[in-house]
């Protein structure tokens, strides 16, 4: 079995079945085509996307409906067709959370992450309209009322 | 922010050799034709937006982050 290393888990033996081919790359990392979806327990509900192209590439990410339950997927046709034919319910959907030091955490409702598990293919469908932020903080400050 | 009215089949030019033209207006699009020199980048702004989250993403720190999941609703 192939071995990679990675951000925070150390080396890792993988499947070749469970690369996920990124044809287009993620928006600032265009060169990084395959990656690997990892889920650890102790990190749970937390998923990260390792490039197997560069160690330090590792993107946290979480299920959509964690985030916003009541989110409207709208990807576009061409993003659609990276994913390969198959069943809408079949993709899972995934937005990149992002937490630099001493920051709030956000997640990027803008630009999903697509994957379609029978076709081993991704993509960061960005979306066209305006409708979430990509910047969605994941903890808003409650407000003194409630 | 300069503000410019243009009309189906007209540009206008930034610089001396970058011509926005446009080509079509819908009732919530407008359709833009772009001639530039191959070496100016022209980007959608979420495509910028989230390249920049996206890599801000990579260089996430580990406390914050499980401080973030902590709080999220249980499922």
């Amino acid at each position: 079995m192939p071995v990679t290393p990675t951000r925070h888990f150390g080396d890792i033996e993988f499947e070749e079945q469970a690369v996920i081919d990124f044809p287009s790359g993620l928006p600032g990392f265009e060169d990084h085509c395959r990656f690997l979806l990892i889920q650890a327990p102790e990190h749970a509900p937390l998923l990260f996307l390792q490039s197997l192209e560069h160690r330090e590439t590792c993107l946290p990410a979480l299920p959509v409906k964690l985030v916003d339950p009541l989110y409207e997927l709208a990807a576009a046709a061409e993003d659609l067709e990276l994913l390969g034919p198959g069943p809408p319910a079949e993709l899972l959907c995934l937005c990149v959370v992002s937490a630099p030091n001493n920051r709030q955490a956000t997640a990027n409702l803008l630009a999903p992450i697509l994957i379609r598990p029978s076709s081993g293919k991704g993509v960061q469908a960005v979306r066209h309209d305006t409708r979430y932020s990509h910047a969605h903080r994941l903890n808003p400050e409650q407000s003194p009322c409630s | 922010m300069l503000v410019i009215r243009r009309r189906a089949g007209e540009s206008f030019l930034i610089g001396d050799n970058i011509e926005v033209e446009v080509l079509d207006v819908g009732t919530n699009y407008v359709k833009l034709g772009i001639r530039a020199p191959r070496t100016v980048a022209i980007l959608r702004r979420e495509m910028l937006l989230t390249r920049d989250q996206n890599r801000a993403a990579a260089q996430s720190d580990s406390s914050t982050l499980h401080q973030a999941i902590a709080k999220l609703p249980k499922r």
